[in-house]
């Protein structure tokens, strides 16, 4: 369940930064448009985000088990960036810190 | 494909197709789904159904669980061919034994004496008469009533139907990525379709595994040629296929052989004088060993435990138990990895010195199409998998059920304007309609029917178990004709406040009806009965917040309204 956790605050946390590089999305969370430098951030942070968790999948068991536990728990997580970005858009920063706080819990109850 | 014969792109051909595909086996797909997903739980919907299994609350030691079964066996059966003890885990209660007599064939996948066992107490319990769980297992591939293999081919259509409706869709879904997380809620189809769109694509990979998996495990009764060519016995091409299961149970058979000549060899030389005895006795004692006691099993599981760590013991097979030929074989409970089908942890020990005796068989990594078979099919059948895998599983389950759903209504909602326009509702428009509350709802409102009568046909009743599917049917029947007799709306809103108050009834119904309540069962740590309790809830909570959105629902005068009108909007 841990493991579960960790894996899913990662990967939402990505799905919000692959969101924010989005401009429609953009405007609902920030009231206005990035900068392109800050898209491009965003981008690169989303992308890099999944192919840690993706990372971290891999490495703690079976490769065909882990490939596609992490695959399943995506749908989860971008069905939950999904449905706060529809109905609670403003509250898309407090979220995110509440995800990296998640992982950086359940990452260090995994490592102790 | 257009009636005034323009050239379309093919996006609107796939658009098409998408939309006829997935309406004509819409309802038995959304059926399928429905009752697959349900099936990713069979074992505990089961044991929720066997409420006098609920009384074993078994030991938190899987040592203390496996002496419970050995005092009973012992005392019981201490002459038997072989013990097989299935332990309780996270998805069963009670311990379950199987056994066979001597000379009874013990790799045969059925026969033996089935027993359920108190886990704590290791009294023999009788549950009631159920299909339990297997019902609606057996009904999301093999349907009810019909020829088995013509319900595995009119599924095998729908499912490929269905794969036909995923690649269709794809390329139809004009915005992907653009759209990915996006879900405008309140706007009439436009909200419908974003729903319908967005339970496709982020359980996309989901839907694909599922369906293709479905085809593929059907695929030797549709393409029969094959093997039919190149084998005599269909078994034979099994067999082969399951080229490590068959491996190993040889190299057991082997080992039980070898071990029963040298115990047999180191016995003849004080019972030489025996030997007149005749041919046929002398055999007799080699197949059956010598009487010899059973070796301590607690550091075998000790053992084992150390070595699986968080992957428990499943079960534990003897054997030739009390006889010099006795061996150990544990069991884990989870698989090894989803490409490797049917193969767990073991690990095998002399029943009389507890010796370990396993041996290192090389396992061939398994062909590129084989690994693509395996790691589908296992995730189909969620094999071995874990319960955080499962519950995905399941929840992907529930997104690909709701996207069929969400579909089917989308039909209606898209032609609802139309169908104003002309002043009254054609019969295919009804018939769709009537057929869409006869599913969406209707089959709910008959799982729900089907665990009430499991608590309340006597048991005196013959074939109880017939009139419980009865019921389930009877149910179904009786949603499809309420929704023909009653106005559009007014069917929605009666059939979901009734599953509502159905659902949230179940609980209740279960300890008023000898089952273990929802507290007890929290505070014993069964959650498989417990899940299946909060479970009826979510469900309840989600019929009720589905009534209460279609009850607000006032619909937008239409001239105001740039969006089309729902289904809802037009019945009202």
């Amino acid at each position: 369940m841990i493991f579960f956790l960790l894996v899913w605050s990662l990967s939402s946390l990505a799905f919000i930064a692959l969101a924010s590089a989005m401009s429609k999305h953009q405007k609902q969370m920030y009231g206005q448009e990035l900068t392109a430098q800050q898209t491009r951030l965003a981008s690169i942070l989303g992308w890099t985000l999944l192919l840690i968790s993706l990372i971290i999948c891999v490495i703690s068991g079976p490769l065909s088990s882990m490939l596609s536990f992490w695959i399943g728990i995506l749908t989860f997580s971008a069905l939950f960036v999904g449905a706060l970005l529809t109905y609670y858009s403003l509250k898309v920063k407090f979220v995110a810190c509440f995800c990296a706080g998640m992982s950086f819990v359940t990452s260090v109850i995994l490592l102790i | 494909m257009r009636v005034d014969a323009k050239v379309e792109g093919p996006r609107q051909s796939m658009s098409w197709l998408h939309t006829w595909a997935s309406l004509i086996l819409g309802w038995l797909l959304y059926a399928i789904f429905l009752t697959g997903t349900l099936s990713f739980f069979q074992s505990e919907i089961t044991a929720w159904m066997k409420p006098e299994i609920h009384q074993s609350v078994p030991s938190d030691s899987q040592v203390q669980q496996t002496q419970v079964a050995l005092n009973y066996l012992q005392k019981n059966y201490p002459d038997a061919g072989s013990w097989s003890i299935q332990l309780p885990n996270s998805r069963q209660t009670t311990t379950e034994l199987n056994i066979r007599k001597k000379g009874e064939d013990l790799q045969a996948r059925r026969g033996g004496e089935r027993i359920t066992l108190d886990s704590a107490t290791g009294q023999v319990i009788e549950a009631r008469d159920t299909r339990g769980g297997g019902f609606l297992y057996r009904f999301h591939f093999e349907l009810y009533g019909f020829d088995r293999i013509w319900a595995r081919w009119i599924v095998g259509l729908a499912t490929m139907l269905m794969f036909v409706a995923i690649i269709s869709g794809i390329i139809t879904h004009k915005k992907i990525f653009k759209d990915f997380f996006t879900f405008r809620s309140g706007k009439g189809q436009r909200s419908w379709l974003d729903a319908h769109n967005a339970t496709a694509v982020f359980a996309l990979p989901f839907h694909i595994m599922i369906t293709f998996s479905g085809l593929l495990l059907l695929m030797f009764m549709f393409m029969p040629w094959g093997i039919n060519q190149v084998y005599k016995d269909r078994q034979e091409f099994f067999q082969e296929m399951r080229g490590g299961a068959v491996q190993q149970n040889n190299s057991r058979n082997r080992n039980v052989e070898n071990r029963s000549v040298s115990a047999n060899t180191s016995q003849a030389r004080g019972i030489t004088e025996q030997r007149s005895r005749g041919e046929r006795g002398k055999q007799h004692e080699q197949e059956a060993g010598y009487p010899a006691p059973l070796t301590n099993l607690t550091p075998l599981i000790i053992a084992a435990q150390a070595q699986w760590k968080e992957n428990p013991i499943a079960s534990i097979q003897i054997l030739a138990p009390n006889t010099s030929n006795a061996t150990i074989e544990l069991r884990a409970l989870y698989a090894k990895s989803v490409v490797e089908r049917g193969v767990y942890p073991i690990l095998k020990f002399d029943g009389v010195t507890g010796k370990d005796i396993n041996e290192t068989v090389q396992t061939k990594n398994a062909s590129i199409p084989m690994g693509i078979y395996n790691v589908v099919t296992v995730l189909h059948e969620a094999r071995g998998l874990d319960l955080t895998f499962r519950w995905l599983l399941f929840f992907s389950g529930v997104i690909g059920t709701l996207m069929i759903a969400t579909g089917l209504i989308l039909w209606c909602v898209k032609r609802a304007p139309q169908q104003q326009k002309q002043g009254y509702k054609s019969f295919g428009y009804r018939f769709v309609e009537v057929m869409n509350i006869a599913a969406v709802i209707g089959l709910p409102i008959a799982c729900a029917s089907y665990f009430y009568a499991n608590r309340f046909i006597p048991f005196e009743i013959e074939t109880r178990l017939n009139w419980e599917i009865r019921a389930f049917f009877i149910a179904w029947l009786a949603t499809l004709i309420y929704a023909a007799i009653r106005p559009h709306r007014q069917a929605w809103l009666e059939l979901l406040a009734f599953a509502s108050v159905a659902f949230a009834l179940l609980p209740i119904v279960n300890f008023t009806t000898g089952g273990q309540a929802f507290w007890n069962s929290i505070a014993n740590d069964q959650w498989m009965i417990a899940s299946f309790d909060l479970m009826t809830w979510v469900l309840a909570i989600l019929f009720f917040l589905s009534f209460y959105k279609v009850k607000k629902h006032k619909g937008l005068p239409v001239k105001k309204s740039r969006n089309a009108p729902s289904n809802k909007e037009i019945s009202a």
